[in-house]
């Protein structure tokens, strides 16, 4: 068993040096084109049942952005990466759905009514409808980028992947049970409740450059928190008979600035930021996204100008 | 010497006291030593065939004057002939002072041909290209789980408790089985029964005691406890990067034994041997690229309760019985996902060695295991070798709460046959069951010595064999495993030879083939299996490669040598597919080490080591986990790219003080002297567009003092 508990080590630790000791420029910030959140009305789908999907991105840039949607059903595993293998392995088998192209970052799925019962018992607890979806700040065209079958192009050249946005969103298929999404209930600003249509105003620390957060020197640090509404995390057994307590987690993102904790768990979601020297006389967007770890997902944003 | 009272043969001793009578039948031989200025005495000294017998005799000085003077050690050095093709043994003085193992006699280890590099703090034995869990690690044939504490700068057994360190790279006898790899058995040394002795040891990593004397006159005991204090040190460091760390890795091993002498050829021997590994980090917030993550929680122990019975039995046979009983836990706690495995293991080995004629003995052995496994896990869903890393925040994980029982009965007969004087043969055969695969296997193996000259001795050596080893039980153990699984099987052949050059100096070169078939790997089967994974013997690979030793041998005042291993460690997942580079292949792997004793207490060595990097699985971008919030990564080619080189020089420094009944010893060891920032691996930028090489451990000197009773 020696062999599963280093894989079992390795896999749980790994998240834990992505970025660990390097000076990479925060997740949180946001650069170019990036989706924040993907909703879903229906985390946990029935069989049979329409379910919509609403992404939401921005690009610093101000770019229109082109939208695709193609799924992906029951992939071998629960990586974004089975999702693309499973897409290959349909079009390979001619049962490949047509990517929709368009303007909107909405799209609509309905699950098969057979959809768990085609699939083996074993396959069951983990069965998903993968959403790819694909955001791109020119046109989205067939290619080849980075091994991915597609390519999106802007300004006349094929963009890197890290320059657009590729993910997946997963649907998962049950029979009888539901998951909300979070709801975030309020955003407080240094403890004071922080209304939706309110821009805050703040000096910038003496760095254009600085990655962390403690250093960043010499400006105004505020403490914002997303606040979860009440029953968030939800607790019970599921239809297969597990019992469970919801994970919830805050991520933070924004335009300019540093984070004093780009995540935060739903209990204790409070996190100094900071703006950096760079973002003075701009206006900069901070987002609130609240995810359980069963695809529940909830967002808000604030805004705030840097003197 | 004489038999029957017919005198056989005489020696004298060179200046340091050595003497060696070559080529004798197997038998009783009496042995009378007689010495100007010392008591001459008479002992009786049993020769098996095959075998090298060494003693160490401690005539008396005739005292000029009544209060007489201390008794003077003649020691008789030799080894015996291996019965493998390969066989390393390191002497005791050695082992404690091998620069940059901080004394650790099991890490030495790692400077031989054959052992490649684990990646850093990664306590990993990886031999001949194989997989760390291909090689065993035995305890006088107990296997136990892990041979080194967290971070792998420590074995989980003291050099002071070990009788002897036995290294077989490949190639090994019927002896051992359930393994592909190497194997490593460690014996337990006897406890003294000239009075009592202790020590005490404290450097920067742990704190030790030792306490062995003899009960009576047939009985003896040691006990021996360590416990780290690492994380007196490294908390408060660690706390200062913003780590959040709780506790800093602890680690505990403990040894007894109580050996008594049932007859004048019979000794009865019980041993407790154990370990226990701990480490907890709490984390101010969860990782963005993983937000599930929360507190982290690693408990690992063993102990086993060991008995054994040594005879000599008329006519030259010796039989020795083993039997063992224990619990080895391992123990992962992350934010809500758990591992925990418990596993009972009990073992049974007895070994009979028969005098068949004066030119050939035989070996028969059972080597049986039982084991009980209690399992709870609640992990993500297994991933594919080298697959990329993806956030597990929001997969399914599996759940499962069962208990697996593992029973594999073995058996085997080997041959010790000389039928030229200068030739031996070592035909054996193995044969094992596997219960969880309902497998049986029949494992032969021969290997040979040619002593093509004696004086200095040449040798031609060579081997082959079978080897099988049952999947892991988490692949073959429904729910969790998939039913129907076969062992992995290897096939090892090895061809070489060995050369004195005078007494100290012994070149050896060995050229090795394994040719893996059988190999258990993941499957692109549909889930056939509630871990979400499926397994399937559609592996194969194989490992090519040399080793060269060039060594000089302990002369009490210098010892060093030369190791090198090319080698090249290849596997596929299907058949059809290309060969690619396996994860722990090294193409060369050098270490050259050296200690000298200046004289007046003081030892001064050095170690240098180079080693190829290792592969790794490039990343070439990432996609948005958008459940998670965080990126996946985009794998390349698997292992299609490797890390910086590695190379490193250590030194240590001893200097011992002795006084009157008892010794004080200090040292130095500095572990990469020149900080060199070794590649361990890649770190990268949250979505996987960015990367940078990850540096290994920096100059870490360990200062440490020993008093010894």
């Amino acid at each position: 068993m020696k062999r599963l508990f280093d894989w079992v080590l390795a896999v749980l630790t790994a998240p834990m040096f992505v970025g660990c000791g390097a000076d990479f420029d925060p997740g949180s910030r946001v650069v170019g084109t990036r989706v924040v959140a993907v909703v879903v009305d229906q985390p946990y789908a029935h069989p049979g049942e329409t379910v919509k999907v609403d992404a939401q991105a921005l690009d610093t840039l101000g770019r229109p952005l082109e939208w695709g949607f193609v799924t992906c059903f029951a992939p071998r595993a629960t990586t974004p990466f089975a999702c693309f293998q499973k897409i290959a392995e349909d079009a390979a088998g001619g049962t490949l759905p047509a990517l929709t192209i368009g303007p909107s970052n909405t799209y609509s799925y309905t699950v098969p009514a057979d959809a768990l019962a085609r699939l083996p018992v074993e396959a069951r607890p983990s069965a998903y409808v993968g959403v790819l979806i694909v955001t791109c700040p020119g046109k989205i065209q067939p290619g080849d980028t980075q091994g991915l079958p597609l390519a999106c192009v802007a300004d006349g050249r094929a963009l890197r992947l890290d320059e657009f946005e590729v993910g997946v969103k997963r649907v998962f298929l049950r029979e009888k049970d539901r998951n909300q999404n979070p709801v975030i209930a309020k955003v407080n600003w240094d403890g004071v409740e922080w209304p939706e249509g309110e821009v805050k105003e703040v000096s910038p620390c003496g760095s254009s450059t600085e990655n962390r957060y403690d250093r960043c020197d010499g400006g105004e640090k505020h403490v914002v928190a997303a606040i979860l509404g009440a029953g968030v995390r939800e607790t019970g057994t599921d239809e297969l008979g597990n019992p469970f307590t919801e994970d919830v987690a805050i991520q933070h993102y924004a335009t300019e600035g540093l984070f004093e904790y780009d995540a935060r768990i739903g209990d204790r979601p409070e996190t100094g930021w900071v703006a950096r020297a760079g973002a003075s006389g701009k206006t900069v967007t901070l987002w609130f996204v609240a995810r359980d770890n069963r695809g529940g997902v909830g967002w808000t944003s604030r805004r705030v100008k840097v003197r | 010497m004489s038999q029957g009272g017919k005198v056989v043969a005489k020696a004298t001793t060179t200046f340091d006291g050595v003497f060696v009578f070559g080529q004798l039948a197997p038998g009783t031989y009496a042995v009378k030593v007689t010495l100007d200025g010392f008591q001459p005495f008479a002992v009786d000294e049993t020769v098996a065939a095959g075998e090298e017998t060494q003693v160490v005799y401690r005539p008396q000085v005739i005292p000029p004057k009544p209060t007489g003077d201390e008794p003077i050690e003649i020691e008789v050095k030799g080894q015996k002939p291996p019965r493998e093709v390969t066989r390393h043994v390191l002497e005791a003085a050695e082992l404690k002072k091998i620069p940059g193992t901080n004394g650790d006699a099991i890490r030495a280890i790692e400077n031989l041909p054959g052992v490649a590099r684990p990646p850093s703090v990664q306590g990993l034995l990886i031999v001949r290209g194989s997989a760390p869990f291909d090689t065993g690690i035995f305890i006088d044939g107990t296997q136990i789980p892990i041979a080194y504490h967290f971070g792998g700068l420590v074995s989980v057994v003291p050099s002071e408790v070990l009788e002897r360190i036995e290294f077989y790279p490949g190639n090994y006898g019927v002896q051992f089985g359930r393994g592909m790899g190497g194997v490593v058995d460690i014996g337990l040394r006897s406890p003294k029964k000239d009075g009592f002795h202790g020590l005490l040891q404290v450097d920067l990593l742990d704190g030790r005691a030792m306490i062995e004397g003899p009960i009576g006159t047939r009985t003896r005991f040691l006990a021996a406890a360590r416990r780290s204090w690492v994380d007196a040190w490294l908390k408060p460091v660690l706390e200062s990067t913003g780590t959040g760390v709780s506790t800093a890795p602890v680690y505990y091993d403990a040894q007894v034994i109580l050996e008594h002498d049932v007859t004048d050829q019979t000794t009865a021997r019980f041993a407790f041997f154990g370990a226990k590994d701990r480490l907890a980090i709490t984390l101010n917030a969860p990782d963005p690229n993983d937000p599930g993550g929360g507190d982290l929680g690693v408990s690992l122990w063993f102990w086993y309760l060991q008995g054994r019975v040594q005879s000599k039995l008329p006519g030259g046979h010796r039989w020795t019985t083993t039997i063992s009983y224990g619990a080895d836990a391992q123990d992962v706690q992350f934010a809500s996902n758990y591992l925990r495995i418990t596993t009972y293991p009990l073992t049974l080995r007895t070994d009979f060695r028969a005098k068949l004629a004066d030119s050939a003995s035989a070996v028969f052995g059972i080597d049986t295991q039982w084991s009980n496994a209690d399992i709870q896990l609640k992990v993500p869903p297994i991933q594919r070798e080298g697959e990329a890393p993806s956030p597990f925040f929001s997969r399914p994980p599996s759940v499962f709460d069962f208990n697996a029982k593992l029973f594999r009965p073995g058996a085997y007969a080997l041959l010790d046959w000389r039928p030229l004087e200068d030739l031996t043969l070592l035909p054996g055969v193995r044969v094992d069951y596997a219960k969880d695969t309902a497998e049986w296997n029949v494992s032969p193996r021969i290997a040979g010595r040619w002593n093509v000259t004696k004086h200095p001795r040449t040798t031609i050596k060579g081997g082959t064999g079978v080897f099988y080893q049952p999947p892991q039980p988490n692949e073959s153990i429904p729910p969790y495993g998939t039913v129907g699984l076969g062992n992995n099987r290897s096939v090892h052949y090895s061809l070489g030879f060995e050369r004195e050059f005078g007494r100290h100096v012994e070149l050896s070169v060995e050229g090795f083939y394994k040719d893996l078939r059988n190999l258990v790997v993941q499957s692109d089967a549909a889930a056939s299996t509630q871990s979400g994974a499926s397994w399937a013997n559609t592996g194969s690979g194989r490992v090519a490669g040399a080793e060269f030793l060039l060594r000089y041998k302990n002369d009490g005042k210098f010892f060093g040598w030369i190791a090198y291993t090319l080698s090249k460690s290849q596997r596929r997942d299907a058949p059809g597919e290309p060969l690619r580079d396996f994860q722990y292949d090294q193409t060369h792997i050098l270490s050259v080490l050296a200690s000298y004793q200046l004289g007046n207490g003081w030892q001064v060595g050095g170690r240098f080591r180079y080693v190829t990097g290792s592969p790794y699985t490039p990343y070439t971008g990432g996609v948005g986990d958008y459940d998670a919030g965080a990126y996946a990564a985009i794998p390349g080619a698997l292992y299609s790219a490797r890390d910086g080189a590695f190379h490193r020089l250590d030194l240590r420094v001893d200097k011992t003080w002795k006084f009157p009944g008892w010794q004080l010893g200090a040292y130095l060891d500095i572990q990469n002297v020149y900080n060199r920032r070794n590649p361990e691996g890649q770190q990268y930028n949250f979505n996987y567009s960015k990367s940078q090489a990850v540096a290994g451990l920096p100059i870490l000197p360990i200062v440490g003092l020993r008093g010894e009773l």
